[in-house]
């Protein structure tokens, strides 16, 4: 799991999506145990306070459990849960401001849709 | 719980020069068994006072800096300055016992004069009293004067930390000036009335006047009292230095 | 009441106001950044709390008792300081020893496997340390000491990038097994950012903020493109500061930003804390 901070969003936001990353990657297989909090906070020198908000973000949305005095787990069904999840933000990320780039550059949606199938050949 | 500490790293701060100080003492005192050797020699305690009154002069500031570093407070420095204080100068006084006695030794009945400080000032006393008292009044006294010295040095480093720049090099010129200068010409106009004070005041505080070794005791632990006082009252609100 | 509480404290030299009635809480097992620039206040208010000077007015609370000359308050507290305060002529492991006299819960192993990944020669006089070399030989102890409080002033002083990161991780693994009371006072606000909890930026004396790491960053954000475009919205607006670079402008604003209230062909973006601390502190 690699993860380069960046300003605009919080770092705990940033370390949840570094392990959905991680999990839609199969990296974190199902039912494989992920970091500890404490490995997580040297790794990327974090405050382990916001390791634990991040971890806990996923936890909320099940798709990682904690295991007493074990550690922490990826839930069963994880990947296809991301997938959905991912699949709704795609348009906020994604088409919005490729969109706006898009309207800057004079592109009509057609000249776009081109650029999209000539991805796809790629 | 920390004044146990307070007194052991003041004490062993001062072990090495203490352990130094005595091994160059007994050298020259082995020096006196050299056959054909004469002179005078009484300077042994003097040379431990002035060796105190030093070390007193620098165990401050270094220790200062390292107990607020470590969480001692002003007052447990002080007291384990105090109790520190204690162990080196009864050490002290023993170790000068058993050096003038092996100094003793070594005259044999050579022509060397070897007197301790209580032999010189307390001649007709020592020849009344048992020898046993003799050692244990001489050790007694040792004791409080090393004591007194000690203060002396430590008073004098402390008041120095705590004068800013200005006050240093008043009192550094001022002092020697009146003492060596003023006070002479004043003393030569009035008749040596000064010096001649002085004097009494020396006579009576050494116990001279009366043959008494107690009276001097009891001068050297006023002066401890005294230094040890102004020396807590310059502590109490002392700040670390860069 | 656990945690240093510190009751408007105020210190004067001389004509300098160094603190002017400062409040601050430093809560149990936190890391904290003290920023702000060089002359701030920062190592006066340290120097308070340790006892190491003393207030003129106001006065500091460690769990409920006052710090001023109290054995037992200032046991629980370690301050790595500036000003080295050991005797020039101690050896490292020497000094490594005393700690363990002065500070019953000094881990004297721990202190040594630090030197050694720092590779601190242990044998040689402070004395004879480079600065680099003062500095870690005082994170070792620091590291090591195991009080509750632990206060470091300028920590990565003279420390080259991999020692500091070295010293970054160590300072999180250790918090991570065994949390305590962290004060990191520094005036490098970037390499702290993701290891603070809690923000006090400290300007003339004076408390200027105290809040989350995230809070802070939450108040500002940065509004860039054509200048007049970025000059019409930040009219009316709290502006703490520009950048201009030809017909393009970077304003950097306090408060939340509403997205459907920014102009289309601007840009908005967070503000980080290196520029937020710079233009809060800028005479």
């Amino acid at each position: 799991m690699k993860l380069e901070f960046e300003e605009e969003r919080p770092i705990f936001i940033q370390i949840a999506e570094g392990i959905e990353d991680a999990i839609l990657s199969q990296a974190f297989p199902e039912e494989s145990q992920i970091p500890s909090i404490t490995e997580f906070s040297v790794t990327y020198q974090i405050n382990p306070a916001t390791a634990l908000k991040g971890i806990n973000l996923l936890v909320e949305e099940g798709i990682v459990y904690k295991k007493r005095g074990v550690g922490m787990f990826v839930s069963k069904g994880a990947v296809q849960v991301l997938r959905e999840k991912r699949k709704e933000q795609f348009y906020d990320r994604y088409i919005r401001t490729m969109v706006d780039e898009a309207k800057r550059l004079q592109l009509s949606p057609q000249d776009i849709v081109n650029l999209i199938e000539r991805g796809f050949e790629g | 719980m920390n004044i146990k500490i307070s007194v052991k790293y003041q004490f062993q701060d001062i072990t090495r020069a203490l352990i130094i100080f005595c091994g160059i003492l007994l050298i020259l005192i082995l020096m006196l068994f050299i056959p054909g050797l004469q002179g005078t020699t009484n300077g042994l305690e003097i040379s431990a006072f002035i060796f105190l009154f030093v070390i007193g002069l620098n165990t401050f500031k270094e220790n200062f800096g390292m107990f607020l570093q470590n969480g001692v407070s002003r007052k447990t420095i002080f007291a384990g300055k105090l109790l520190s204080t204690c162990a080196v100068c009864a050490i002290m006084a023993v170790a000068l016992v058993v050096l003038s006695n092996v100094a003793k030794l070594g005259i044999g009945y050579r022509d060397i004069q070897l007197g301790t400080l209580y032999e010189i000032l307390y001649t007709e006393r020592m020849a009344s009293i048992s020898p046993v008292l003799v050692v244990l009044e001489n050790l007694l006294l040792l004791f409080c004067c090393c004591f007194a010295f000690m203060m002396v040095g430590y008073f004098i480093t402390i008041a120095y930390y705590r004068m800013d720049k200005h006050w240093k090099l008043l009192i550094s010129v001022g002092l020697p000036v009146l003492c060596f200068v003023l006070l002479p010409i004043v003393d030569t106009v009035l008749g040596g009335v000064i010096f001649l004070s002085i004097l009494r005041v020396l006579m009576f505080a050494t116990g001279l006047q009366f043959g008494s070794p107690y009276i001097c005791m009891l001068s050297a632990l006023a002066v401890t009292a005294v230094f040890s006082g102004l020396s807590w009252l310059l502590m109490r609100r002392a700040v670390v230095k860069n | 009441m656990s945690g240093i509480e510190i009751k408007q404290v105020s210190k004067r030299f001389g004509d300098v106001t160094a603190l002017d009635h400062v409040n601050i809480c430093f809560q149990k097992n936190k890391i904290y950044g003290l920023l702000g620039r060089n002359g701030a206040g920062k190592s006066t208010l340290l120097n308070v709390i340790t006892n190491r000077i003393f207030a003129d007015e106001g006065e500091v609370l460690v769990d409920g008792e006052p710090s001023v000359e109290n054995d037992r308050v200032l046991r629980k507290i370690y301050l790595m300081s500036e000003q080295s305060y050991y005797p020039p002529g101690m050896k490292v492991k020497e000094a490594f020893q005393w700690s363990a006299e002065f500070y019953p819960d000094f881990d004297k192993g721990y202190a040594e496997k630090t030197a050694s990944l720092f590779q601190l020669p242990t044998k040689k006089k402070i004395h004879d340390l480079s600065t680099g070399y003062q500095s870690i030989f005082k994170i070792c102890i620091a590291m090591a000491v195991n009080t509750p409080y632990v206060l470091f002033d300028e920590p990565v002083l003279g420390l080259d990038a991999n020692h500091r990161q070295l010293f970054y991780k160590l300072l999180i693994e250790k918090y991570s097994d065994s949390p305590s009371t962290i004060v990191i006072s520094t005036h490098l606000i970037e390499e702290v950012a993701n290891v603070i909890e809690q923000i006090i930026i400290i300007k003339n004396g004076r408390i200027i903020r105290d809040e989350t790491t995230e809070e802070l960053l939450s108040k500002g954000y940065t509004v860039s493109g054509n200048a007049a475009l970025v000059d019409r919205y930040t009219a009316g607006r709290k502006l703490l500061g520009e950048d201009t670079l030809g017909g393009l402008k970077s304003a950097y604003l306090l408060g939340s930003v509403k997205k459907e209230e920014v102009p289309a062909g601007l840009e908005v973006s967070k503000l980080d804390l290196q520029k937020l601390f710079i233009q809060m502190t800028n005479d």
